[in-house]
């Protein structure tokens, strides 16, 4: 298992997708997988600096650790909760000029991991679990 | 991330935003400011060379998205206003294939986010400058 800590600011957004292509690696994730997790890693820690914690800074946790099929990722927070119900499925069928924004970091998160689960506690801190499974779609049916 | 600025004369002329460096949370604003200050100085028709950008997240979707409204002679929404004001655009309205933004060379990783996102089907992609440059 790996961690990190980092202060919630977008210029440290590098060093947390370094750090997740080094801990992928230490793991022996396979190669295809690894731009995956460090999107759906970047997309999360994205949403926290700027909504989760408004800019302001804060603390950011990565922490990476296998599981028995894939590798699992918690992103935590101690900024304000969010319910992700809230956020819309963007339309990326429509045309630019027609559509928003918002909702197509989680969206892109939802497409790249097998399983995403937002967990929101006043004491304990939010947390984002998500789930990349190794086996790619399709294989092994 | 950084952002150079060359002109090409096409048709019409044409100027060329070069981003270098990751388009992230942290750099996305930069990129509309210098689309701004480009717009701002008489750019009607703006390729964005994407050649030495390995990497974007949905932040470089925000910039592209901004651009696409500047090269339409639109006001961008403020991205410092937060994503409400993305909310807010007019989709009484009819879209398409972008006639003045356009995109040059994306790397994998960038190109993947531009399909998943359903990009690619609305901004033109050209992986030769000459080309690119004559389509405007």
């Amino acid at each position: 298992m790996a961690i990190l800590r980092m202060c919630a600011d977008p210029s440290q957004l590098k060093v947390i997708r370094d750090f997740v292509a080094k801990a992928s690696r230490d793991l022996e994730m396979d190669d295809w997988i690894i731009p995956d997790v460090q999107l759906a890693v970047d997309e999360i820690c994205s949403n926290v600096i700027t909504h989760g914690y408004g800019g302001q800074g804060g603390q950011i946790e990565v922490i990476v650790e296998p599981i028995p099929d894939g590798v699992q990722i918690i992103v935590r927070d101690w900024g304000l909760a969010f319910d992700p119900q809230d956020v819309p499925v963007p339309r990326v069928d429509a045309p630019l000029e027609l559509r928003s924004l918002g909702g197509l970091g989680l969206f892109l998160v939802r497409k790249l991991m097998d399983d995403v689960r937002f967990e929101f506690d006043g004491e304990r801190g939010n947390s984002v679990t998500m789930v990349k499974r190794f086996q790619r779609e399709g294989e092994g049916q | 991330m950084n952002v150079t600025v060359t002109q090409a004369d096409g048709s019409v002329p044409v100027t060329i935003l070069h981003t270098h460096g990751d388009l992230d949370a942290s750099s996305y604003k930069g990129l509309i400011a210098a689309a701004g200050t480009a717009f701002d100085g008489g750019a009607r028709d703006i390729l964005l060379d994407l050649s030495d950008t390995p990497y974007m997240s949905s932040s470089g979707l925000v910039a592209l998205q901004s651009i696409a409204a500047l090269a339409r002679g639109e006001t961008p929404p403020d991205p410092g206003a937060g994503w409400e004001a993305f909310h807010a655009i007019d989709r009484d309205r009819e879209g398409g294939l972008q006639a003045h933004f356009k995109l040059l060379n994306p790397q994998p990783r960038v190109d993947r986010v531009l399909e998943m996102s359903g990009f690619k089907r609305f901004l033109e992609v050209y992986t030769d400058l000459e080309a690119a440059v004559a389509s405007f």
